[in-house]
């Protein structure tokens, strides 16, 4: 008895595959590489100036432009990453082949090279930046481009995890519903989207992460001005190497972040279904 | 069976009129489309044909083994696979209508007239896997159809209990698909397809993951759903006892060509092709006619009974009643009717007589069946007979059978 996927996960009482004894000592390694920095982080907090750190202008103005740009851009990937997804998931092997390499290349891309390459398309003397300057539209150094920027570093995550879900999850349940009359757009609400829900719940949280840590692209593309362009990461950057600014409110900023990121987390982990069986 | 629904052809197109009731009306007088349908469909250098006519109500079984073509028709007539060449209409109005490539235009592909996407066919498809939604209840599954199609909601769903009541499952339309075993699963499946009101319903071995106690049961149930709805169906298997319980047509696919079609009961009985032969459980050897007995291309010689018509079958075909010498002729017996011996038997009674060589040994639905040639021919033996006689592979035979065991039929 073939289960659709996805269905019967968590329901097999399969005893857990062995590992062999002398790779518990890299994947403990593994796991102090990634836990002991942050146990480092949080030791440093200076917990007498810390509600004082992060309750200051400066970090609440940063926090809440962080949150803001980063939803947008979360909201930007998902409806133009949404489509793209599925259009590279139903496009022929080669085609799609194509699609994906080039989705791939801004997640391997350093992002201060996408920065760049946003500034001499989208500036003043740029490409389409000469044209938007006709209409009077601006773009670098605003918090729109600091949208754009974080979208474009963060768009590859949800393209590629949902484009994979979709993949997985195949096309015989879309023809079943067809073939009982459902239009494609009926087919792509009440079918694709919610058997491709996990990836792309997955692939929303991880978009969302990359956006509200993004720093390369935004520092030269959208600059560092107080309130319009400095998000967290560029708060933490401008504490940490500022003339006079106390090292104390960058590692403030970094706990605040770490807490954010790790709300997230929890919170989706509870909303998805299944996630506590 | 019902004997009244004889011919193949659209005798009974004029019920077509009466379409248009609501998805899921349950009202027996709806009956589904007149099909007609003549195909040529390839996949890689795999090609089938078919021409499939049926009345509105009239449900067909494909009979054919493995890779004889079957379910690539299947995909065709619920447009999910372009034919190369030819039409589908119910009703008679076009669904597919391609016209060949012509040689010179070397490369392109057909010649696409007509191609009504799958959602818009009002063809309907249940394969073996169920295919549930995962993420829809059982009612929700049932009630997509009449949902798709613009029933409202609650509509829907009253009509989607109304079809899992049919189907047995009252009450268990809160359960998600995984809650539910294959059995169920199958029946959610035929009440989605069923409540989704096809014109045409494509079943592609609906039974064949279900288990040997709960197919029968599944079995019973669609054919009593389709009898009701009047729903016109295809029935593609493997399985002959589909074909008796659901069909009232039975054509029968073999190397992506049809052998053999006709009523049910007709096929069944006088087989013209040796799968069908096989299927159906009796001996089919086929020859030519020569003074009233069948002559193999060995030069066997083969007495039997004419029947009328074909034995049960209930229409007798006037026109193979008569054998005129050099028509082409088939003579079907039980292998249980197989007398095996080790020499050449004497006796009074008029006989077939042959030698032969056993080619194998199988279980048999009484013992032991052995296999012979030449010509390939079964016998049923008791395990204690082939034991007692010596039988094994190799072992040269003598096969005897009586001339009122054998049944002559034109082919």
């Amino acid at each position: 008895m073939s289960h659709p996927a996805g269905v019967a996960r968590g329901v097999g009482q399969r005893s857990p595959g062995t590992v062999p004894r002398a790779l518990y000592l890299p994947a403990a390694l593994g796991l102090c590489l990634l836990v002991l920095p942050l146990a480092g982080l949080v030791a440093r907090v200076d917990w007498a100036t810390l509600p004082a750190d992060i309750t200051s202008p400066e970090a609440l103005s940063a926090l809440g432009l962080s949150l803001r740009t980063g939803l947008a851009a979360t909201a930007v990937c998902l409806v133009l990453g949404l489509p793209l997804a599925l259009v590279i998931a139903r496009s022929p092997a080669r085609t799609a082949g194509v699609l994906r390499a080039l989705v791939t290349i801004p997640l391997v891309l350093p992002p201060m090279v996408g920065g760049i390459a946003l500034l001499f398309l989208l500036g003043r003397n740029g490409l389409l930046g000469q044209v938007l300057n006709v209409w009077g539209v601006r773009l670098p150094f605003t918090t729109a481009a600091v949208v754009i920027a974080q979208s474009f570093v963060a768009l590859p995550f949800l393209v590629l995890s949902v484009e994979g879900a979709l993949r997985t999850a195949g096309t015989s349940y879309e023809h079943v519903a067809a073939t009982l009359g459902a239009s494609r757009w009926t087919v792509f609400v009440r079918i694709t989207l919610p058997l491709v829900r996990p990836g792309l719940v997955a692939g929303t949280v991880l978009c969302f992460a990359r956006a509200l840590g993004e720093f390369g692209a935004t520092a030269l593309f959208a600059g560092n001005a107080a309130g319009t362009t400095r998000t967290m990461p560029l708060a933490i950057y401008t504490a940490f190497n500022g003339a006079g600014v106390s090292q104390g409110s960058a590692v403030a900023l970094s706990l605040m972040l770490l807490v954010v990121a790790v709300v997230i987390l929890v919170l989706v982990r509870g909303w998805q279904p299944g996630a506590a069986r | 069976m019902s004997g009244e629904r004889g011919a193949v052809s659209g005798e009974r197109g004029a019920v077509s009129g009466e379409r248009g009731a609501a998805p899921g009306d349950p009202s027996p007088e709806r009956r589904g489309a007149v099909l007609d349908a003549d195909l040529r469909v390839s996949r890689g250098t795999f090609t089938a044909r078919a021409r499939l006519c049926l009345a509105g109500g009239d449900v067909l079984a494909l009979l054919g083994p493995n890779g004889a073509g079957k379910s690539t028709l299947l995909a065709a007539l619920a447009g999910l696979l372009l034919p190369d060449d030819g039409h589908i209409r119910l009703d008679g109005a076009d669904l597919t209508r391609v016209t060949a490539a012509p040689d010179d235009a070397r490369g392109r592909g057909p010649h696409v007239l007509t191609q009504v996407p799958p959602s818009g066919r009002g063809v309907g498809l249940l394969s073996q896997d169920p295919m549930l939604f995962p993420h829809l209840s059982a009612l929700a599954n049932v009630a997509f159809g009449p949902r798709a199609q613009g029933v409202t909601a609650r509509t829907a769903t009253a009509q989607a209990a109304l079809w899992l009541e049919r189907v047995g499952l009252d009450g268990l339309g809160d359960r998600r698909p995984a809650e539910l075993s294959g059995g169920q699963q199958q029946r959610v499946a035929i009440a989605r397809a069923l409540a989704a009101a096809p014109r045409l319903l494509l079943l592609d071995e609906p039974f064949a993951s279900l288990d040997v106690d709960t197919a029968p049961a599944v079995r019973r149930m669609l054919r009593d759903q389709l009898r009701a709805s009047g729903t016109t169906a295809v029935v593609v298997t493997h399985d002959v006892l589909d074909a008796v319980v659901l069909a009232d047509q039975t054509a029968v696919l073999v190397d992506g060509e049809i052998v053999d079609e006709g009523p049910t009961a007709r096929v069944l009985v006088a087989p013209r092709s040796p799968f069908t032969a096989s299927i159906a459980g009796v001996n089919l050897v086929l020859g030519t006619a020569d003074d009233g007995a069948l002559v193999t291309a060995d030069g066997l010689r083969f007495a039997g009974a004419h029947p009328q018509g074909a034995g049960r079958a209930e229409k007798p075909d006037g026109a193979r009643v008569s054998l005129p010498d050099g028509a082409p002729v088939a003579a079907v017996f039980r292998p249980a009717a197989v007398i095996v011996g080790l020499h050449r038997p004497e006796g009074a009674s008029p006989r077939n007589v042959w030698p032969a060589t056993i080619t194998s040994l199988e279980h048999g639905p009484n013992g032991i069946r052995v296999q012979t040639t030449e010509p390939a021919v079964a016998a049923d033996l008791t395990a204690g007979a082939v034991a007692e006689l010596g039988l094994a592979e190799g072992t040269p035979v003598w096969l005897s059978v009586k001339a009122t065991e054998v049944a002559l039929h034109a082919r």
